[in-house]
C-alpha cells in the first residue's frame, strides 16, 4: 500500500497556492470568505438543503453508495441564492482556476455535498474521469471546494490522495485502498484541486454533526457542462451577470455553442 | 429511404477504408426522388435565410464569399432530421465513436465557381492530443456529384493515424473525395481535410455535413437556445439524446465507473 503524502499547509498567499496546486495537486486557502460571506453562504446552503429534503428532492449522485441516505447532494446552487455567484466569481478562486485551465473556461457545475452522522464514503475518483485515457498532458478541469463548516476527519472531510495527479490516470479497482488524507480545513476556506487528483467524500462518524461543502467545478471549454445552464439557470442570474460570468456559463462563447456562427449573447 | 438497396459489400468496403485511410464512401444511399426532396429543402432554406437576414456567406473560415453555408438544418426541414437519423449513418457513427453521442452541428456547404479551398483541418482539432481514437465523426451527404473540379472535399489518406491535426505549415498530398450525388462519405474526426477549390466554369455542388461527437464534448451548435419547441416535441428519443436532452456522461460518472463500483461492493 502506498503511504499517503502530506497535505500542503493552509496558506493565504496566492502564489504559494499556485505552487501547491502544481506540487500536491491541491491547495488549502484559508479565510477566502469574510465572516459575513461565510454566514450568508452557509445559511443559503442549509436553507436549500432543508427545502430539498422537505420535498424529497435530495437526489443522490452516481458515486454515492445506494444504502447511504445521510449524504445529501444539493444541485444548481447558482440558482438558489446570489451569494453563490460571488463564490463562482471569487477573484482568488478564479485566479487559481485560471492558473490551472487558462481562460476562457466554463463552470461545469456548482453543487453541494452535505454529510450527516453515519454518512458513508464515496468511491475514490478523479473528476476528469470522463476524459479518455491516456489523458492529455494538462488537467482538463479544476474543482474549488468551499468549506461552509469546519471540515474535520470525523465529520466526513473530503479525503484526498495528495500528488496523485502525477500518476496521470484514473484510479481503478486496485487503487481503492490507497492511503488518503482528510482534507481538514476551517469554515471559510477553499480547497482548490485540479481534476486528476484522486479523492472521495469521507465517512461522517460523528453523532450529531453535518458538514456542508459547495463544489464549483470548472473545465476547459471543449467539454459539455454537467449542469445545463441554458435549461436550469434562474434567468435573473444571467440577466445581471458580468461578462466573466456569461463566459463561464457559455452564454458568451467562441468556437462552440454558437448560434448562426455567433455567440448567443 | 433507400437503405435496403445498398449492397453489404459497399458498407464493408467503406468500413475497411475508414479504418485504413480515415475515409469511407457509400454510394446510392439516396435515390433520385429522395435527392430531389433534399435539394428542394436546401433551396428553400437558402431563400428563407436570405429573406430573414441570416448570414449565408462571407464567414471568417472561408477564403471568399462564394461558398454558401447553411446552418441549423435540424430546425429547417423534416428531411434533414431524417438524414441525421438515417439508420446507415447511425450504424456507422455508433461503430466509430460509441453509443454516447451528440450532434455537434448539421450544416450545408454549396461551393460555386471560383470559390477557393478552405484551410486544412481535422474536425476534432480542438481536442488535446495525442489522439488515440476518433472523438468525432462526420457523415457528409453528397447532394450533387462531387468532382475534383467542382470543389469536392479533399483529404489526406491515412492522416487519421498521425495522432494530431495539421499545423499551418503542413502541406500534405490531398485526394479529392469524388462520388456521385446520393452518396455519403464518412470522415474519422482525426482525418485531415478541406473544402476543395471550385475551378469549374458553371457548377455548384451541395454537401450536407452531419457532425457527431462523443457525448462528453461540447457541441459547436447551441441546440438549447435554438431548437423550435414543436420540433423538439416531435423528435425521437434518439434525436433528443443527440441534441443534449438526454443522458450526460460528464455527470453520470457511474456509467464509466459501474464495473469497479460493483466489484467493490462484493
Amino acid at each position: 500500500m502506498d503511504r499517503a503524502a502530506a497535505l500542503p499547509a493552509p496558506t493565504r498567499d496566492v502564489e504559494q497556492a499556485k505552487r501547491d496546486i502544481k506540487h500536491y495537486g491541491l491547495c488549502i486557502f484559508e479565510d477566502a470568505l469574510t465572516p459575513d460571506q461565510l454566514k450568508r453562504a452557509r445559511d443559503a446552503f442549509y436553507h436549500a438543503a432543508d427545502e430539498d429534503r422537505r420535498r424529497g428532492r435530495e437526489k443522490k449522485f452516481g458515486l454515492d453508495y445506494d444504502d447511504d441516505d445521510s449524504n445529501q447532494r444539493v444541485w444548481n446552487l447558482l440558482s438558489r441564492d446570489p451569494i453563490f455567484s460571488d463564490l463562482v466569481e471569487h477573484p482568488i478562486a478564479l485566479e487559481l482556476v485560471k492558473s490551472v485551465l487558462g481562460w476562457p473556461c466554463l463552470l461545469g457545475n456548482i453543487s453541494g455535498n452535505l454529510t450527516g452522522p453515519g454518512g458513508g464514503e464515496m468511491v475514490l475518483h478523479a473528476d476528469q474521469i470522463f476524459v479518455p485515457t491516456p489523458w492529455p498532458d494538462e488537467p482538463q478541469g479544476c474543482n474549488v471546494a468551499w468549506c461552509l463548516d469546519d471540515f474535520t476527519e470525523e465529520n466526513g472531510a473530503t479525503r484526498m490522495a495528495p500528488m496523485s495527479h502525477l500518476r496521470h490516470y484514473p484510479p481503478g479497482e486496485g487503487d481503492q485502498t490507497i492511503d488518503t488524507v482528510p482534507m481538514e480545513a476551517k469554515a471559510g476556506s477553499m480547497v482548490v484541486f485540479e481534476s486528476r487528483v484522486w479523492h472521495k467524500t469521507g465517512n461522517n462518524v460523528t453523532k450529531d454533526q453535518r458538514r456542508a461543502g459547495a463544489f464549483a467545478w470548472y473545465t476547459k471549454t471543449i467539454y459539455r457542462t454537467q449542469e445545463n445552464w441554458f435549461l436550469s439557470l434562474d434567468p435573473r442570474v444571467r440577466q445581471f451577470a458580468s461578462d466573466e460570468m456569461l463566459t463561464l456559463l457559455a452564454f458568451k462563447s467562441e468556437g462552440f455553442g454558437l448560434v448562426n456562427g455567433a455567440s448567443p449573447v | 429511404m433507400a437503405w435496403d438497396s445498398i449492397a453489404d459489400a459497399d458498407v464493408e468496403t467503406a468500413r475497411r477504408d475508414l479504418k485504413e485511410t480515415g475515409l469511407g464512401v457509400i454510394r446510392g444511399v439516396l435515390n433520385a426522388v429522395e435527392l430531389q426532396r433534399v435539394r428542394d429543402a436546401v433551396d428553400r432554406a437558402i431563400d428563407e435565410d436570405r429573406r430573414k437576414g441570416v448570414p449565408v456567406e462571407g464567414f471568417a473560415f472561408d477564403p471568399d464569399d462564394r461558398n454558401v453555408r447553411l446552418f441549423d438544418l435540424v430546425n429547417k426541414d423534416a428531411v434533414f432530421r431524417e438524414l441525421v437519423e438515417h439508420p446507415l449513418a447511425m450504424t456507422m457513427v455508433r461503430e466509430t465513436i460509441g453509443d454516447s453521442i451528440l450532434l455537434s452541428n448539421f450544416s450545408g456547404n454549396r461551393t460555386a465557381p471560383g470559390s477557393g479551398a478552405m484551410g486544412m483541418h481535422s474536425d476534432q482539432g480542438y481536442v488535446p492530443g495525442p489522439w488515440h481514437e476518433p472523438m468525432a465523426f462526420n457523415v457528409a451527404w453528397a447532394i450533387d456529384d462531387f468532382t475534383a473540379e467542382n470543389g469536392a472535399t479533399r483529404f489526406v489518406p491515412g492522416s487519421h493515424l498521425k495522432g494530431h491535426g495539421p499545423s499551418p505549415e503542413d502541406s500534405a498530398l490531398t485526394a479529392p473525395i469524388e462520388c456521385p450525388a446520393g452518396s455519403i462519405f464518412l470522415l474519422d474526426g482525426r482525418t485531415w481535410h478541406q473544402t476543395g477549390a471550385n475551378t469549374s466554369a458553371d457548377q455548384t455542388r451541395i454537401g450536407l455535413f452531419a457532425y457527431y461527437i462523443k457525448g462528453f464534448l461540447r457541441p459547436q451548435w447551441n441546440w438549447y437556445t435554438t431548437m423550435r419547441p414543436e420540433v423538439l416535441a416531435g423528435a425521437s428519443e434518439q434525436l433528443r439524446e443527440m441534441l443534449g436532452y438526454g443522458s450526460n456522461p460528464t455527470s453520470g460518472l457511474e456509467v464509466l465507473y459501474l464495473q469497479s463500483v460493483d466489484e467493490l461492493r462484493r
